[in-house]
């Protein structure tokens, strides 16, 4: 291998689950350096996402794009990484400035990636610059060496591939001996033709004898790296991870640790079936409570879902009944894989590969396209991860284009084909024509926020209309905000998961909030206020996950069963109980859950900050298309008319109108009469000012007013 | 007149069937339903702490009453993800 700089070290020890220590790349100089944090940094910043966020923040300026030379591509864990004998610590994030909405975006992603990278003595890496040629990068600590290194190349199929290339790249560096020591990151050809680029984690599965993924999907993070011109990062240490992270109070993180994966081990079987089953059981519940996204959207239930109930994958894809955790030491290990997949579409057919997945986004994002078989779902999930792309937006920008196609606004010869729900072939031909940037993939790979205005431009040049107008009619079914697209759940029927979406810093990814379930169904969201509650309280925990590196699912979806006699059973107090032991335990802090929302609450802000500053912060930014939050036709509107009318007489005071299309009209004002004041509630408890810029002495209050931000906060006085 | 059980996920592949049709005579409330259902299918486990009961898929709880043609359906909570 050529290597371009190489930098001996000493990895720096760990010590209550941190080496203080970030890794500091810049690929345009090929330089290495390690940045030592101090005591301030760690303590405000925590780790993961918060690293990240502080990182960008003072790294970056209003001017930076995702292919700024100053952009930062940040991959950081955290403190409560790394760690098998508590569940779910395998989490890192990756955070940059994003292609789809030029400012922060972070996607969080599982394997051994992170545990190995702090083994290697670093809390994150912070890679800037872009190299002049194809590169990739090795962390090894075996060695005691860090290095730069022309990227080898194997075949273009390969190197286009980010499960090929990542499998070439591992058996290349470690002479064909992978072991569960080694894991690395790639992305592919993908990343580099559309802005919704995903990256790969890599790592070895010993019950499955080979390599497996999981995703960074949202926001083109791998769109990014591959800017960089990085093909793969690389960690590698022998170190022996039990007890690695060297806690503070090692009992203590074993207790926590035990009951934690005990309550699984009861419970799961009980409740969601997660380990058996892994995420495509949603779909079945999805399906009942109208939540699933089908056709763009439209409508949430149909009688073909049941063809792709998990037990459908569990028959015929997930027979092996396998252990399937992303890392040692989870026993929700709902990290499904199947062998032995044919595929029978698109450049790779006739090819037999394992196949990562699905989970249940992916499984969502092809109910978008009127698809319901199972088969298509477990070739989409794997093409998407060779080519490199996010599912989500994969499948929504899809669904875009075919319901354009359907309503008149694209014609097959703007298309080259056509695009009608369900019909796989031509889905399928028009995925790879995005993966490969050929014909309307091209226009389709920048991402529905670009698309919809060429499709308006295309329309208005073809025929008659007006672009203002036939932009604002391509708007109420064009499913992103901030320009990211939308995630797998219909929020049409619950406000609070509509501000859920609006409200999210990075664009509507329901890993801020997820209140569906209590608003809709369990109705246990009356009143504004209470919604409120639940938009501060659920997004500031989940941010915290992010920031710590674990996974939330063994609270969030393995409910407690004390949890039942607490003043808010969703918050599932008695199971994060267990996860503030494990922190106090592993850090030596002494924190409670208020310090906790605390700790995310100034990294929430410092989010919000960033997007302020990236012309992405305020109140505009933040609503929502009419589909998200009612039906946007009179076919919504007419498949549940019993339904919708219903809610018309509970909700408005005023005459309801005879004929259904002026009941549309009016369900849609008063939505988005409600919408406003939930924005104007929310923003106050938030401490924003109307327009949804925090107040100076909400910032002051969690030491973030620094110059950057009051200069920011000045241009909107 | 009969009462129904809707069966999901692993409920559903315990039983082999995906409803459960029980006649309105045997059944009051909920609780009962549930019962019921335990009786006939003790493999089938429902933690009354863990598990979201709905009447015609709107929100209930065991002591509620049923009415001749009301569906119950015993679910996971689920917080998202």
């Amino acid at each position: 291998m050529k290597v371009i700089t190489s930098f001996k070290y000493t990895a720096p020890e760990i010590t209550g689950g941190v080496t203080d220590s970030i890794l500091r790349i810049d690929l345009t100089q090929s330089t290495i350096s390690i940045q030592k944090l101090d005591e301030d940094f760690k303590h405000k910043y925590i780790g993961g996402r918060g690293y990240a966020l502080k990182l960008i923040w003072d790294d970056t300026t209003s001017e930076t794009k995702y292919d700024s030379e100053e952009n930062l591509l940040v991959m950081a864990g955290g403190p409560l990484c790394n760690e098998p004998r508590f569940p779910g610590t395998g989490k890192f994030v990756v955070g940059t400035i994003s292609p789809l909405t030029n400012t922060f975006i972070d996607s969080n992603v599982g394997g051994f990636f992170a545990p190995i990278l702090k083994a290697c003595g670093f809390d994150a890496i912070a890679i800037k610059g872009i190299s002049s040629k194809k590169i990739i990068l090795t962390i090894d600590d075996d060695k005691g060496e860090i290095a730069i290194i022309e990227a080898p190349s194997f075949s273009e199929e390969i190197d286009n591939g980010g499960i090929s290339y990542g499998k070439a790249i591992l058996n290349y560096y470690t002479d064909n001996k992978i072991t569960k020591h080694i894991a690395a990151v790639t992305t592919g050809i993908g990343a580099e033709t559309t802005l919704f680029g995903l990256i790969n984690s890599h790592f070895l599965d010993n019950n499955r004898k080979r390599l497996r993924t999981k995703q960074a999907g949202r926001g083109g993070t791998g769109t990014v790296m591959r800017y960089k011109n990085l093909m793969s990062v690389i960690v590698n240490s022998s170190k022996t991870r039990i007890k690695n992270n060297n806690p503070i109070n090692p009992h203590g993180v074993k207790n926590a640790g035990g009951t934690l994966a005990k309550l699984i081990k009861e419970e799961d079987p009980k409740q969601l079936h997660l380990a058996s089953w892994g995420t495509p059981v949603l779909v079945e519940y999805m399906n009942k409570f109208h939540i699933l996204p089908i056709n763009n959207y439209q409508y949430g239930q149909s009688d073909k879902a049941k063809q792709i109930f998990s037990d459908v994958f569990l028959n015929e894809y997930l027979k092996d009944k396998k252990f399937d955790g992303c890392y040692a030491g989870c026993n929700l290990a709902c990290a499904k894989g199947a062998e032995d997949v044919t595929l029978t579409r698109g450049p790779h057919k006739g090819r037999t590969v394992g196949v990562d997945g699905p989970e249940y986004e992916t499984a969502g994002a092809v109910t978008c396209l009127g698809i319901f078989d199972p088969h298509f779902i477990m070739e989409f999930n794997w093409y998407c991860d060779e080519y490199g792309v996010d599912t989500i937006s994969m499948g929504v920008v899809t669904a875009f284009f075919m319901e354009s196609f359907q309503r008149g606004f694209l014609s097959e010869e703007d298309i080259g084909y056509t695009l009608n729900w369900g019909d796989i072939e031509n889905a399928d031909r028009f995925i790879h024509d995005t993966c490969s940037g050929t014909g309307i993939g091209k226009i389709a790979s920048q991402g529905i926020n670009s698309a919809k205005k060429w499709i308006a431009e295309k329309h208005s040049t073809n025929t008659d209309a007006n672009y203002d107008e036939t932009l604002i009619e391509l708007n109420k079914f064009a499913m992103e905000v901030k320009g990211l697209e939308f995630s797998m759940y219909i929020s049409k029927e619950s406000l609070a998961q509509q501000g859920g979406y609006g409200f999210a810093l990075k664009g509507p990814q329901h890993d801020e909030a997820w209140l569906i379930f209590l608003d809709q169904v369990h109705n246990e969201m009356e009143t504004f206020e209470m919604k409120t509650a639940a938009l501060k309280w659920f997004p500031l925990i989940r941010t915290w996950f992010n920031a710590v590196g674990l996974c939330k699912l063994p609270w969030i979806d393995v409910r407690h069963p004390e949890a039942a006699h607490t003043e808010n059973p969703a918050q599932n107090i008695p199971s994060f109980n267990l996860y503030i032991e494990y922190l106090n335990s592993t850090t030596g802090s002494e924190k409670n859950i208020d310090d906790i929302l605390i700790d995310s609450e100034r990294l929430h802000l410092l989010q919000k900050m960033i997007n302020v500053r990236q012309g992405k912060g305020t109140r505009e930014h933040d609503q929502i298309p009419l589909r998200a939050m009612g039906p946007a036709s009179i076919e919504e509107f007419n498949s549940r008319s019993e339904y919708y009318i219903d809610w018309l007489n509970k909700n408005v005071k005023s005459e309801i109108p005879k004929n259904n299309e002026d009941k549309l009209i009016l369900l849609q004002e008063t939505r988005k009469e409600l919408y406003a004041k939930l924005c104007d509630i929310v923003y106050k408890e938030k401490g924003y000012d109307n327009n949804g810029i925090p107040f100076s002495e909400t910032l002051e209050k969690f030491q973030l007013y620094d110059n950057k931000a009051k200069h920011i906060l000045k241009k909107h006085q | 007149m009969s009462i129904s059980i809707t069966l999901m996920g692993h409920h559903r592949i315990i039983a082999k069937r995906d409803i459960i049709k029980i006649p309105k005579e045997k059944i009051n409330s909920v609780s009962d339903a549930f019962l019921f259902l335990k009786k006939i299918y003790p493999e089938i486990i429902i933690n009354e702490n863990t598990t979201l009961v709905t009447v015609n898929d709107k929100i209930s709880h065991m002591d509620e009453s049923i009415k001749a043609n009301d569906n119950i359906a015993f679910l996971p909570v689920f917080g998202g993800g």
